[in-house]
C-alpha cells in the first residue's frame, strides 16, 4: 500500500474520496470508479469490458476502438495511487471471449504490465468472460470468500454472507438545490454491495429499475454518485 | 403570352374548361418555358395552383409521347415532399386530374410505408411518374440498378422548397439530386415553395453549384388580417402555455368554421388538447396532429378534415407541410411566432382564395410574448419577411452519401467529390475534409485500426471502392431515415406484460428526461413511463391528474433574431404601446417602475437573488445565436473570476447566468472585455454541452452508431452506452478525428465567430447598466423559468452539494481511517 494520512485527507477534503463501512469494513471509494479496503490493502474494480468498442465495430458500425487503452490509462493511474497488494477484477472484465485476439499489441502490454505489478491479480468469472484468456498473467476465480464477505460478478439468491457484485453497471440522477446530478455510482445495502462499471464504453441501468430495486430495496439503500470530479452520498 | 389555346393540348383545355378554371399567367409560362430553363423556382402562396402547376409540363409531355410515338417507357417524373404520407393533396392535385382527363399515365407513391411487394413491382416496371420522399429516393439510389431507374429521368419536382435550406435534410436532398443529375444529365429540377425573404438563395440551392434557376413569382395576393388577443383573463408573467386564454381560443373556434391552431411543439399540442377538451361544453369535434402520432392516427385526423368533420385540429409545424386542408377560415397561432415567414406560412394554411385575406389569430403565452406577437404584426403589415442564411452543408451527411452510392456501384474517390461540389451546399467542400471523412466511411477513420474487421469498404483493383459484405448494405439501407430522423424512439402503449401497440415516436432528449413512475400526455391520454426496452419507450395508460413532468420548454424550433429587433424597437417607442393589450402596457410600466427598460444604445443587466442563487440577466436583444456564444464566454470568465456559475439559459432577447456569487459592476465591465485571448472560449468550447450535443447528432447522422437497433441476441442487449463516452474518449486519445472536426462544425453553425463576437462586447463594454434588485423583475420571469438550461460543470457545481453537507460522514470516518494506517504503518 502506498496512501498516506496526508493523501487522504487531502483527497477527502477535495471530495474525491468516500470512505463509508460494509460489512464491517471501512471502506474507500474513489471518485474515479473503484473500491479500496484499507485494512486488506485490496483494491476492487469492476466491469472493465475490455475490446467493447472493436466488439461492436464489428458490425458495421466505425467506432474507434481506444476504449481499451483509456481504460488501461485510468487504471493505471489509480494503481500508482494505492500500489494495492490485491487486486480484484470483479467479472465482465473482457467484453467478450475473443476480446484478446483484436486487441491492439500496445494495449496487451500494457495489460500484462499492469498486472505483473500486482503482487495477487484476481480475475473473477464474468457472464461477459466465463473463461479467462490465454496468455494473460493473473489468478482466475469464481469468486473470493473473505470474513463474511463473498466478491463474485453476480448475486446468488440464498446467499447469507454479504454479497461484493458488479454486473449492474449502477448509474443514478438526483437533484440538489434545483440543480440535477448524475452519473455511475456505488450503491449498497446491508447485504450488498454493488460496484460502478469501470470501463470506458460502460453505460449504466438507472439504480431505479425493477431488477435493481428487488435487489437493494429502496428504503435500505445507500447511494454514492460520482460527478465531474467528486464522489458524494446522494 | 400565346394563348391557352397553343400550350395545352385540347384535352387539358377541355378539362379546364370544364373545371371553369383559367389557365394563370406564371401556368402558361412555365409550360411555354419548360424547356429553356433547367431549373425553375416558382414561388407562390398556398391555393395558387401550386401543385398542380408543378405536374402540367410532365402530363403535357407524357401525353404527348402517348400520342405520338406510343408513350414514354420508364420514369418520367420524380416528385418528392417532405412529408412521411402524401395523401390527399395529391390525389386532388394529380390523380384526379390524370383519371378525369382519361390520360395514359400511370402515377404511384412510394414511402416507408409502401410494402415491398409494390416497391419491386414499382423497380421492375416504374410508373411514369413517382411520388416519394427524400429517404425512399435515398434508398432508391443506393440500389443496383439505380442508373436503370433514373436514367431517363426527365423532371424532377420539389415541393416545400423553402423548407429544406438550411437543414441536413436539404443538404441530404441536394446532395441526391446532384446524384440524379448524373445518372440523367438532361434532367431538369422544379422547385415548388412558400414566399420567402430570399428567393434567390433559394433558386441557387435548387440548381446546384453554377447554375441559376429562373424564379417565377406569384403575386401574395391580399396580406392576411392577424390580429392579436386581449383578453379579459389575466395574462402571466411567464410560462408558455396559454392557459389563461382557453376560453378566448374556445369562443374563437365557436365562433369560426373551422380553424387550425398551431403552437410550437409537440408537447403543448398535447397539453393544450387536453385543456380545450376540459372546456368544450358544446362538444365540438376537436382532433390533434403532430408528427409523432402514428400514421394511422395522423390518416384518420386527415380524412376527417377533408370531409369537414372537424371545426378544430391542435397542430405543430407537422401540418406546415404538404396537406392543403380544405375549408379552413381560421388560424390561431398560440404562443410566440418565433418568425414571420413560418407564420405566413402557417396563415397561408388557412386561405384558397387569394382575393380574400386569411383571418388569423396570435394568442401570447405570456406578456413578453405579446411584445413578438406585436412586433410579427407590424411586420407583416409593412411586408417584411426574414429568413435563414444559407449555411455550408453539413460534413456528417458526407459518409452516408458516400456509402450511399457505393451500394449502387463502385466508384472512385475523386468522382464522388466532384458529385458533392456540384451540390450548392457543398460547392466549398474541402477536399482535405472529403477525404477524411471518405477514411471515416472506410474504417471508422481512427489512427489506430489495423484490423481488418472494422472496414465497411474495400478497395478494388482499378482504384474503385464498394462495400466490404452484404451486411454492410444491409445496415445500411436500415438506417436511411435516422439521417433526417435522429433522436427519436418509438413509444409503446403497453397493455399486458410487455404486450402493446406502437402508437407514435418521442424525441430522445424527452425519454432521457424521465424516471420510471413519471407520467406526460401523448396522443391525448395520460401515460406512465415504465422503461426504455429495445430501443422502444414503454409507457402505460394511467390515471394521474397532473402529469409530473414539464414536458416542455421554449420549443425547439430554430428561431428568427429578425422579431428580437421588432421587439427591441417596440420597447423603445412608448407611443406604439397603444396597440398592446392593456395587462402587457401595465406590465412595462411595472417593469420601469421596479427596475428599468431596456433603451437602444444600452444594454439591461439585471441581477437578483432567486432559486438559492444569483442570476443575471444580459437583455441583449441579439438573437440566439449572439446569447449562446456570449452565454458560453461569459460563464468561461465567470468561471475563472471565482463567480461559481451554475447554468444558463438563452432566448433570442436574453441571457440568463445563474451563479452562487454575485456578479460586482467591476467584473461586469471585466465580463465584456472585447479582447478575446484565442484559447478562451477554445477549451471551453470543447467540454461544453453543446459540443456534445453536436457530437450525438452527428454520431447518428455520420453512421459511427446507430439509431435502430435490431436488439434480438442476447449479446447485443448491452449495444447502447451514451456517445458522450466516446465524445470524451476521442477528445482525449485521438483528438485529429474527424468526427471531432464535423461536431465542431455542426456547434458552430449555432454560434458567432469570434470576430462577430468581438464586436458585440465592443458595443456593450461601456453601454451596460447593472441594476441590482432584491427579487426577481416582470421582464425576468420568462427567462428563468425556461426549463432548458445548460448547467456548468465547475467549482459552482460543487458548492451547491457542499452546501448541502453531504460530507459529514466521510469526516468522521476519515479519522477510523487514519488510525488504521498508524498501526499498519
Amino acid at each position: 500500500m502506498s496512501i498516506t494520512d496526508h493523501w487522504l485527507t487531502q483527497r477527502v477534503k477535495a471530495r474525491t474520496l468516500a470512505i463509508t463501512k460494509f460489512s464491517r469494513h471501512l471502506w474507500i471509494l474513489d471518485a474515479r470508479g473503484v473500491a479500496y479496503l484499507p485494512a486488506l490493502d485490496w483494491l476492487i474494480v469492476s466491469d472493465l469490458h475490455l475490446e467493447k468498442g472493436s466488439y461492436l465495430s464489428g458490425f458495421a458500425n466505425p467506432l474507434p476502438n481506444l476504449d481499451s487503452r483509456a481504460t488501461l490509462e485510468r487504471l493505471s493511474r489509480i494503481l500508482d495511487d494505492y500500489r494495492p497488494e490485491t487486486v480484484i477484477s470483479l467479472g465482465d472484465s473482457f467484453h467478450d471471449r475473443q476480446s484478446m485476439s483484436r486487441m491492439d499489441d500496445n494495449d496487451k502490454q500494457r495489460l500484462c504490465e499492469l498486472v505483473n505489478t500486482v503482487s495477487n491479480w484476481k480475475w473473477i468469472e464474468g457472464n461477459h468472460d466465463p473463461q479467462l484468456p490465454e496468455g494473460i498473467p493473473g489468478e482466475a476465480c469464481y469468486e473470493i470468500v473473505l470474513d463474511n464477505m463473498v466478491f463474485r460478478h453476480e448475486p446468488q439468491k440464498r446467499e447469507q454472507r454479504h454479497q461484493i457484485i458488479g454486473h449492474y453497471h449502477p448509474k443514478m440522477r438526483t437533484q440538489i438545490a434545483h440543480r440535477r446530478y448524475s452519473g455511475k455510482c456505488f450503491v449498497f445495502t446491508d447485504d450488498v454491495f454493488v460496484m460502478p462499471a469501470f470501463g470506458q464504453f460502460t453505460g449504466g441501468l438507472d439504480v431505479n429499475d425493477d431488477v435493481m430495486k428487488q435487489l437493494l430495496p429502496y428504503s435500505r439503500r445507500t447511494h454514492f454518485l460520482m460527478y465531474d470530479t467528486i464522489i458524494f452520498k446522494a | 403570352m400565346a394563348s391557352s389555346a397553343a400550350i395545352l393540348p385540347d384535352i387539358f383545355s377541355a378539362w379546364f374548361a370544364r373545371k371553369q378554371w383559367q389557365l394563370r399567367d406564371y401556368q402558361k409560362q412555365m409550360l411555354s418555358d419548360k424547356d429553356q430553363h433547367n431549373t425553375t423556382l416558382l414561388i407562390a402562396p398556398t391555393g395558387a395552383g401550386k401543385t398542380l402547376s408543378g405536374f402540367l409540363p410532365s402530363l403535357v409531355e407524357l401525353h404527348e409521347a402517348g400520342c405520338e410515338s406510343g408513350g414514354f417507357k420508364g420514369l418520367h417524373t420524380l416528385y418528392i415532399s417532405p412529408l412521411k404520407a402524401l395523401t390527399q393533396d395529391i390525389h386532388r392535385n394529380l390523380l384526379l386530374p390524370i383519371e378525369e382527363m382519361g390520360l395514359a399515365i400511370t402515377a404511384e407513391t412510394r414511402t416507408g410505408d409502401t410494402p415491398s411487394h409494390k416497391r419491386l413491382r414499382q423497380r421492375k416496371k416504374p410508373p411514369h411518374i413517382l411520388l416519394t420522399t427524400p429517404e425512399s429516393l435515398m434508398l432508391m439510389l443506393s440500389y443496383a440498378d439505380a442508373d436503370t431507374l433514373f436514367g431517363k429521368l426527365k423532371r424532377i419536382i420539389i415541393d416545400e422548397t423553402h423548407s429544406l435550406i438550411s437543414n441536413k435534410r436539404g443538404d441530404f436532398l441536394s446532395l441526391a439530386l446532384a446524384r440524379l443529375s448524373t445518372l440523367s444529365p438532361s434532367m431538369q429540377r422544379i422547385g415548388l415553395s412558400a414566399t420567402v425573404a430570399f428567393p434567390e438563395t433559394l433558386g441557387a440551392w435548387l440548381a446546384g453549384s453554377d447554375t441559376q434557376a429562373h424564379v417565377i413569382r406569384v403575386n401574395a395576393g391580399e396580406k392576411p388580417n392577424v390580429t392579436m388577443l386581449h383578453s379579459a383573463s389575466r395574462m402571466p408573467f411567464g410560462g408558455f402555455m396559454a392557459r389563461y386564454a382557453i376560453d378566448d381560443i374556445y369562443a374563437a373556434i365557436e365562433a369560426a368554421k373551422t380553424t387550425l391552431v398551431f403552437v410550437n411543439t409537440r408537447a403543448q399540442s398535447e397539453l393544450l388538447f387536453q385543456m380545450l377538451w376540459e372546456v368544450n361544453k358544446s362538444a365540438l369535434p376537436i382532433a390533434l396532429y403532430h408528427g409523432s402520432l402514428s400514421k394511422e392516427q395522423r390518416r384518420k385526423t386527415e380524412s376527417m378534415m377533408a370531409s369537414g368533420m372537424l371545426r378544430a385540429v391542435v397542430c405543430t409545424s407537422a401540418l406546415e407541410l404538404g396537406i392543403d386542408w380544405g375549408d379552413v377560415d381560421k388560424v390561431i397561432q398560440v404562443g410566440a411566432p418565433k418568425g414571420v415567414s413560418r407564420l405566413l406560412q402557417r396563415i397561408g394554411r388557412a386561405n384558397h382564395r387569394l382575393d380574400e385575406p386569411s383571418e388569423a389569430l396570435l394568442v401570447p403565452a405570456n406578456r413578453f410574448e405579446a411584445l413578438e406577437c406585436q412586433a410579427a404584426i407590424d411586420a407583416i403589415n409593412r411586408g417584411e419577411l426574414d429568413g435563414d442564411a444559407p449555411q455550408p452543408g453539413a460534413l456528417d451527411i458526407i459518409p452516408q452519401f458516400i456509402l450511399n452510392c457505393l451500394c449502387s456501384r463502385s466508384e472512385k474517390p475523386e468522382a464522388l467529390y466532384h458529385q458533392c461540389l456540384a451540390a450548392a451546399p457543398y460547392q466549398s467542400l474541402d477536399k482535405d475534409d472529403f477525404d477524411k471523412l471518405w477514411q471515416f466511411t472506410v474504417d471508422g477513420g481512427s489512427a489506430l485500426n489495423a484490423y481488418e474487421r472494422y472496414q465497411r469498404l474495400v478497395e478494388n483493383e482499378d482504384g474503385t471502392f464498394s462495400p466490404a459484405n452484404r451486411r454492410v448494405i444491409q445496415r445500411h439501407r436500415q438506417n436511411i431515415g435516422t439521417i433526417v430522423e435522429a433522436g427519436r424512439l418509438k413509444v409503446k402503449r403497453i397493455r399486458r406484460g410487455n404486450q402493446g401497440k406502437i402508437i407514435g415516436e418521442v424525441e430522445e432528449y424527452f425519454a432521457q428526461q424521465l424516471t420510471p413512475g413519471d407520467t406526460f400526455y401523448f396522443a391525448g391520454e395520460v401515460l406512465k413511463y415504465e422503461a426504455i426496452r429495445d430501443m422502444q419507450l414503454h409507457a402505460r395508460p394511467a390515471k394521474a391528474k397532473e402529469p409530473k413532468i414539464p414536458s416542455y420548454a421554449g420549443g425547439q424550433m430554430p428561431l428568427s433574431t429578425f422579431l428580437a429587433e421588432g421587439v427591441k424597437n417596440i420597447l423603445s417607442t412608448p407611443h406604439s404601446w397603444r396597440a398592446l393589450p392593456k395587462q402587457v402596457r401595465e406590465w412595462l410600466g411595472l417593469q420601469k417602475a421596479f427596475s428599468a427598460l431596456p433603451q437602444p444604445g444600452n444594454v439591461l443587466v439585471e441581477q437578483f437573488p432567486f432559486r438559492q442563487a444569483y442570476y443575471t440577466l444580459f437583455y441583449t436583444f441579439d438573437g440566439r445565436k449572439a446569447n449562446q456564444t456570449l452565454g458560453m464566454l461569459l460563464t468561461r470568465r465567470m468561471e475563472k473570476m471565482g463567480v461559481k456559475p451554475l447554468s444558463f439559459s438563452v432566448t433570442d432577447y436574453g441571457l440568463s447566468i445563474s451563479a452562487i456569487n454575485p456578479v460586482t459592476s467591476e467584473q461586469l465591465q471585466r465580463l465584456f472585455q472585447p479582447d478575446i485571448l484565442g484559447d478562451e472560449l477554445e477549451d471551453w468550447m470543447l467540454q461544453a454541452p453543446m459540443l456534445k450535443r453536436s457530437f450525438r447528432q452527428v454520431a447518428v447522422v455520420s453512421g459511427l452508431t446507430e439509431q435502430r437497433y435490431h436488439a434480438s441476441t442476447k449479446t447485443m442487449k448491452q449495444v447502447t452506452f451514451s456517445t458522450d463516452l466516446i465524445y470524451d474518449t476521442l477528445r482525449e486519445h485521438d483528438p485529429d478525428h474527424v468526427l471531432l472536426k464535423v461536431a465542431r462544425a455542426d456547434a458552430e453553425r449555432e454560434l458567432l465567430d469570434l470576430r462577430r463576437l468581438a464586436n458585440l462586447l465592443i458595443r456593450y463594454v461601456d453601454k451596460a447598466t447593472l441594476v441590482n434588485l432584491e427579487k426577481v423583475s416582470p421582464m425576468a420571469i420568462p427567462i428563468v423559468l425556461n426549463v432548458r438550461s445548460e448547467q456548468i460543470k465547475g467549482a459552482g457545481a460543487q458548492a451547491i452539494i457542499e452546501q448541502a453537507d453531504l460530507y459529514a460522514e466521510a469526516e468522521t470516518m476519515l479519522d477510523e481511517v487514519r488510525a488504521l494506517l498508524a498501526v499498519q504503518q
